[in-house]
């Protein structure tokens, strides 16, 4: 088995919505991080709540460690870590409460673990976590997460809110996390910025639609970003545009594979993103 | 399911505070003064405290989110479900036990002279266990805040409705005379039939995805 999961043409739609997640396929491989981006809307937490079983696809499969995730859906999520942007444990529990409560749920459970990552992450065990900063917050979801030892993490915009010190003790956890081990991590964020630093391979979802799902080097290399006046825009291939819009008296363009001689700049994510987005309207 | 009832259990302890203390000494002051209705208050108030400490919890577990936490937790719906019921059965066999105890002190001190001290407990514990058999099924469905209207309408207006009806059709029922035997068996078989539906409506609301 070379993936942890593989998500087989999920679609997913909502009554009265015009929003669809359309035929998503997606395979993640062991040993990696899996940044996944997009607009807000654009579908991420749906395609997480899908791979947790929290709401039901349409059609399409999802299978993880090699199993149907809703007929093996305990056996599943004792294996994986979820931690999201909000802490959802109870606010007059402490650190060190929580802890005991989670032994009993989960059997692999390791409570030296949890106590070795609470005080790397500097969390005081018997402070209630109401007294906890939204940064501590979210390192105590990881520290529950990490603590029970899972094959894959998935990570719902755990970063969004934080500052610069916090997001990068988060990724450096991270990295860590795929190093030593046959695990995964899939990490949903708005902040292209920490991907630059920690993922493996960007998936973009785009108005519940995957775009491209490729290794960060290899995006890099695939486009360009190219800006020029209206009489300049012939110089360009019509193959080889993937989204342009207008703006300012110049047009902006992602060319894809471009063997056009013009020269463009490497795109960041968020560039990326920006171009597919506006491009779109 | 142990540490879903280890979380409600520091949840309770947690939220108890000397408000429920002064409530019930206030409440159980009226009793001294006419002792016979010393076992009857008792017996209702520890099922309506105790009672109501699921329903609190079930407010807690909403406040917070907790349920978006729990579908990540490799737990079904039903260890999550009866979770609430094992709890709410936990605390009316701890209602039983607190008129046992208290009923025994007072008769102890003098205070009363009541030989029906189980049968008071018994229904102590019944009340407890009918309170959640009612509340969890509702919080399920209508969330914490709506359940009491549903409280409000078992424990209000139905008896209301009842007596209104024997009322009308003349039926004095303190002129009927029950079995004992056969009313226990009546009142366990009820208590089951009743746990039974609450599970089933509690269980299916939450499967529901």
């Amino acid at each position: 088995m070379d993936y942890s999961m593989e998500i087989n043409g999920v679609v997913k739609s909502y009554p009265g919505s015009s929003f669809i997640l359309d035929n998503i396929h997606m395979q993640i491989p062991y040993g990696k991080i899996i940044g996944l981006i997009g607009e807000n809307g654009a579908g991420k937490t749906t395609l997480i709540q899908l791979i947790l079983n929290q709401i039901s696809a349409d059609s399409g499969n999802i299978k993880i460690f090699g199993m149907n995730h809703r007929k093996m859906e305990k056996d599943i999520k004792s294996k994986i870590g979820f931690v999201m942007d909000e802490c959802c444990f109870h606010t007059c529990l402490s650190a060190k409460e929580v802890g005991k409560i989670l032994k009993y749920i989960y059997l692999q459970w390791n409570n030296k673990d949890f106590e070795v990552y609470l005080s790397r992450f500097e969390i005081d065990q018997e402070k209630r976590i109401t007294e906890l900063s939204k940064g501590m917050k979210n390192k105590l979801m990881l520290a529950t997460a990490l603590a029970h030892n899972p094959d894959i993490l998935i990570l719902d915009e755990i970063t969004s809110g934080l500052d610069p010190v916090v997001r990068d003790d988060i990724l450096n956890i991270l990295k860590d996390f795929i190093a030593t081990q046959k695990k995964s991590v899939f990490f949903s964020t708005h902040i292209t910025s920490d991907l630059d630093k920690a993922a493996d391979i960007i998936a973009f979802i785009h108005k519940g639609k995957l775009v491209f799902m490729e290794e960060k080097e290899k995006i890099k290399n695939t486009f360009r970003i190219y800006s020029c006046s209206n009489e300049k825009t012939d110089n360009i291939k019509n193959s080889e545009i993937c989204a342009k819009y207008y703006e300012n008296g110049q047009w902006h363009f992602l060319l894809k594979n471009s063997k056009s001689e013009i020269i463009g700049k490497e795109p960041t994510l968020d560039e990326i993103m920006l171009l597919f987005i506006k491009g779109g309207r | 399911m142990r540490g879903l009832l280890i979380k409600d259990g520091y949840l309770i302890l947690k939220n108890l505070s000397m408000i429920y203390l002064a409530a019930f000494l206030m409440a159980i002051l009226p009793g001294f003064r006419n002792p016979s209705m010393l076992l009857p208050l008792l017996s209702m108030l520890v099922a309506v405290v105790l009672g109501s400490q699921v329903a609190v919890t079930l407010s807690w577990d909403e406040k917070a989110k907790w349920k978006t936490m729990l579908v990540s937790f490799p737990l079904s719906v039903f260890q999550e479900v009866a979770g609430k019921y094992v709890l709410s059965l936990i605390l009316s066999i701890i209602s039983f036990i607190a008129v046992c105890l208290l009923g025994g002190l007072a008769r102890r001190a003098n205070i009363i002279m009541d030989q029906n001290i189980i049968l008071f407990a018994g229904l102590s514990f019944c009340v407890c266990l009918l309170y959640n058999m009612i509340m969890i099924p509702a919080t399920y469905l209508f969330g914490s805040g709506k359940s009491r209207m549903v409280l409000i309408i078992f424990v209000g207006v139905l008896p209301t409705v009842a007596a209104l009806l024997l009322r009308t059709l003349r039926i004095d029922i303190t002129r009927i005379s029950f079995d004992r035997r056969f009313l226990a068996v009546m009142l366990f078989s009820g208590m089951i039939i009743l746990l039974t539906i609450s599970f089933f409506i509690s269980y299916m609301k939450q499967k529901v995805r």
